[in-house]
């Protein structure tokens, strides 16, 4: 089952995108990416000296007539892509609930691995801090995966970092991994769940999600306990004009940290708000990052 | 005026008043908190906690009106808690006078050859007169049974009136059971009560220090006091001659040798052949109509019982008086009343009723002649009297209840034998088995004379002593039996299987179920007697012909006691009876009870410990109920207030 905003016109659009990777990996089954496996693909990659044993349908004759050698042609094999949705689930994805934080970064998760089921790869959900689930093929496992996520009460404290880490620990052939938060979390933690990841030597793509609330958090002029919705912590604060200015700065400074180790890291990295249209994003949105064409 | 106020207020627990400056600063911090600004919860404080300017300077706290009532509210609730009562005005103070027959008894050393009942009336008027202005009072008197003789505490002046008409009365001073009764109650500031006997605490615990004894008899004055007592009397009449011997057993306490003459005297019999009970007019004329029929010189020594003989009493002579007189003029002798005793010959026998799902025959109570019984099995008793729609009509005088215990008290005399386990009614601690007897209450008309110290009970129910009870047999396990009355009914309860009768086969047992007939259904197992005090029923009229009493006033007149059909007799004498058929009835009454004649020894009783307070709690009375009244609006117009802040913050959560 698929949420509703999955009408016929959004999947329409989905069946004309295809996921790529930024690099060749080796898969396990036949697909539609091009492989680091040498062999006897539909692709040319490349010759080599004919050597004793080779078969010699592959001598390609054209080179032989200009430079009286002999060459056998080599192509690349075509394989799956395994894709790894892992997707954050801590109390900071629903709160403020009305603003839908968790269902914009479900349907895009969905969205990504529609289009990765359809061409024929690999899926695999990792919901942070619960369970990884099993490699999903083929088409009709949308709707599995659909299932799944929409069964998801997301909510509580998550140790990134470590359910990250048990995610990454699952990953036996190198692929594609999504990452799909709001990324309010200290650095340090970022940078050591990406790390993770980063040594599975994954194509890694970070999505984060945002809502109004993040970027206005509190009403102008109140005084307020503020509550975290993980941990509980609270501060006494009022938000004023020099208290807001100063919030404004420290979010794009944290925004442009992200954007740069983002950068160094060589990990796609893109942003959505929840008050953008959600094919909009995947069309548009996406394809910036590489990760869709 | 102010400390006049608060000293008429009281607290059950004021401890509970240490929670105030808690609950105070629970209060300040909650509103502290609350003034901080409402909860908003954030999807993270990661960047708000980096802000370096948060939170405007902390005002000084100002409580609001709100503030100031919740503290209200919530110090009402601990006053409540801390039961809060208002004190009635004074204390309220209970005289407990002994009325048993000892009171009665005159003190040889006293000038005015006062009695301690008179004595008593004297320190009652002293004590009131000394009392505070506002403290109430309440006059009890101790025998035949505790009762109230105001119903309610009363002015001191009251007391005064109501302490005129207290007589003592040939009847058992109950005085254990009447201690832990007020020891029990809480209705009253202090009890006082005036006996002639001693008190004794447990060194422990000290006793209730409410409940004081006044004793009006030192010990010197007993050992000056003497007193000669017919203990006794029985009819053996002889099957082969018309002619009955009567033996009348005289003790004497606190003489050395005294000589004293023991006389037999018989009222005629009433005219027509064979007739042995007087008509009205017999009776009144019967009052000065006197034969000797014997008279002997006996010597008594101290505590030392002398039985006299007079044998070839006549038939005819069915109603005989005894009465022991001094021979010395200065011998003084401390209590009138038990120098006489009597005899008759109603032999109409006494229907007792058995409930029990034996038979007669099985019980062995086919060999008791002196009484009809009338079985019913306990289905029967059952549908006739307990779960009957209509009113069952009339009842025998004493129901026997063998292994079973009805819903409640009937409303009648009755044994209860081995009651059944789980009854609310007669409470069984537990049941053991092989059990000796370690004493038992030898002054009971039940048990007197018997030597129980020998006795093993192969089964024993382990009885539970209500507040109406006096332990009559104690054994290693705990109370075997008890009696007393409720009400002027009599009960009995024994722990242990006491049937089949078996007559002389086990003698002890068949003993004690005569005395309990006796005791319960007045039984003339001897064409004896009845005890007094006892309630004679179906009846229309009651005279009294003769009694040792010294109100010979009313002696052939009515007594003005008939009421349903019930009157209470507590004098010994002769008594003539009728019915509403015109039957008449002679019966003799007699009082024994060596424990009140003995007036030349000390006697202790035992202030017991203050009890758990059953009656009169400060909240089972209107006027101090005020800490649940408070407590219950306190709490009520706190929920209503914290629901009200309650909803709100919802509220405002919702539109965040």
């Amino acid at each position: 089952m698929l949420p509703e905003s999955f009408n016929r016109d959004l999947l329409r659009q989905l069946e004309l995108l295809k996921l790529q990777g930024r690099r060749a990996f080796l898969g396990s089954r036949q697909g539609g990416h091009l492989s680091l496996k040498r062999g006897h693909g539909i692709e040319f990659s490349d010759y080599r000296q004919y050597e004793l044993g080779d078969n010699p349908r592959h001598i390609d004759w054209g080179v032989y007539a200009r430079s009286d050698r002999l060459y056998i042609k080599r192509f690349q094999e075509e394989q799956d892509l395994p894709v790894l949705l892992l997707l954050d689930t801590s109390s900071s994805m629903t709160t403020p609930a009305a603003e839908r934080k968790w269902e914009r970064a479900r349907d895009v998760a969905l969205a990504i691995a529609y289009v990765a089921l359809m061409q024929q790869d690999s899926v695999r959900i990792g919901v942070l801090g619960r369970f990884v689930s099993p490699n999903y093929y083929g088409a009709r496992a949308i709707h599995q995966v659909g299932d799944l996520l929409l069964g998801v009460a997301p909510g509580g404290q998550v140790d990134f970092p470590r359910a990250v880490r048990d995610a990454a620990s699952q990953v036996r052939f190198p692929g594609v991994a999504i990452m799909i938060s709001d990324f309010l979390l200290p650095f340090d933690q970022i940078q050591a769940a990406f790390g993770s990841l980063r040594a599975k030597n994954l194509d890694i793509t970070a999505i984060q999600v945002l809502s109004e609330s993040d970027r206005n958090p509190l009403a102008y002029g109140e005084p307020v306990i503020a509550v975290d919705s993980e941990d509980g912590r609270e501060i006494e604060l009022m938000l004023d004009d020099q208290t807001r200015a100063e919030y404004d700065q420290l979010l794009e400074r944290h925004t442009a940290r992200l954007t740069d180790y983002f950068a160094e890291s060589r990990i796609g990295f893109s942003r959505v708000h929840t008050n953008e249209a959600l094919d909009a994003y995947l069309v548009r949105g996406l394809t910036t990052t590489g990760l869709l064409r | 005026m102010i400390s006049a106020l608060l000293a008429s207020f009281g607290m059950l627990y004021p401890v509970a008043l240490t929670g105030l400056p808690i609950v105070a600063g629970a209060l300040v911090y909650a509103y502290l908190r609350r003034g901080r600004g409402r909860r908003v919860t954030v999807a993270s404080l990661l960047l708000l906690a980096q802000l370096r300017q948060r939170a405007p300077a902390r005002r000084r706290f100002i409580p609001p009106i709100r503030f100031i009532f919740e503290l209200l509210l919530l110090s009402l609730l601990l006053f409540g808690v801390a039961g809060l009562y208002r004190r009635a005005a004074g204390d309220t103070v209970a005289i407990v006078v002994d009325t048993s027959l000892s009171m009665a008894a005159r003190i040889s050393t006293d000038a005015l050859g006062a009695t301690p009942l008179q004595r008593t009336r004297a320190a009652v008027e002293e004590l009131v007169a000394s009392g505070a202005t506002h403290d109430q009072y309440e006059l009890f008197v101790t025998s035949p049974t505790l009762r109230s003789l105001n119903g309610t505490p009363v002015a001191a002046r009251e007391i005064r009136t109501a302490l005129a008409g207290v007589e003592a009365v040939a009847a058992d001073d109950n005085l254990g059971a009447v201690l832990d009764h007020f020891a029990a109650a809480d209705k009253f500031d202090r009890v006082i009560i005036f006996t002639d006997q001693q008190a004794t605490v447990d060194p422990k615990s000290g006793g209730d220090p409410r409940i004081s004894l006044r004793t009006l008899v030192s010990p010197a004055e007993r050992r000056e006091m003497h007193n000669v007592a017919i203990v006794g009397i029985e009819r053996t009449r002889s099957l082969a001659a018309d002619e009955s011997e009567v033996a009348v057993t005289v003790t004497g306490f606190g003489v050395t040798r005294e000589n004293v003459r023991v006389v037999l005297g018989a009222i005629p019999p009433p005219e027509g052949a064979g007739e042995k009970n007087f008509s009205l007019e017999e009776a009144r004329a019967a009052r000065t109509d006197r034969r000797t029929l014997g008279e002997r010189t006996v010597i008594l020594k101290d505590g030392v019982p002398e039985i006299v003989r007079f044998s070839g009493v006549r038939q005819g002579y069915e109603t005989v008086s005894a009465r022991v007189e001094r021979t010395r003029p200065e011998f003084r002798d401390a209590i009138n009343v038990d120098n006489a005793a009597y005899l008759s010959s109603d032999e109409r026998a006494t229907t007792v009723e058995v409930v029990s799902d034996l038979d007669i025959q099985a019980l062995g109570l086919a060999r008791v002649a002196s009484a009809k019984f009338v079985h019913r099995s306990v289905n029967e008793y059952q549908s006739k009297y307990e779960n009957a729609v209509a009113p069952p009509g009339e009842r025998s005088a004493t129901v026997i209840f063998h292994r079973y215990v009805p819903r409640a008290l009937p409303p009648t005399n009755a044994l209860f034998v081995m009651p059944e386990v789980g009854s609310p009614l007669i409470a069984v601690a537990s049941e053991s088995r092989n059990v000796a007897v370690t004493r038992s209450l030898a002054s009971h008309p039940l048990v007197t004379y018997l030597n129980l110290s020998v006795v093993t009970f192969p089964i024993l129910r382990v009885l539970q002593l209500p507040s109406w009870g006096e332990a009559l047999i104690m054994t290693t396990a705990g109370i075997a039996a008890y009696a007393g009355s409720v009400q002027e009914r009599r009960y009995a309860v024994f722990g242990f299987e006491i049937f089949p009768y078996e007559g002389k086969k086990s003698p002890l047992l068949s003993i004690l179920l005569l005395n309990s007939l006796k005791w319960l259904a007045d039984l003339n197992t001897n064409s004896g007697f009845v005890t007094v005090p006892t309630t004679l029923r179906n009846v229309t009229e009651v005279h009294r012909i003769d009694s040792s009493g010294d109100d010979s006033s009313d002696k052939g007149e009515k007594i003005a006691s008939v009421a349903d059909g019930s009157a209470t007799i507590d004098t010994p004498g002769i008594y003539v009876t009728h019915d509403g058929t015109g039957l008449r009835r002679t019966l003799a009454a007699n009082f024994f009870n060596e424990h009140e004649f003995d007036v030349s020894r000390d006697t202790f009783v035992r202030i017991p410990e203050p009890g758990r307070r059953t009656e009169h709690t400060p909240f089972s009375e209107a006027e101090r109920n005020l800490a649940g009244r408070i407590a219950i609006i306190a709490l009520v117009a706190l929920l209503i207030d914290w629901s009200i802040i309650f909803l709100r913050s919802v509220r405002r959560r919702r539109m965040v």
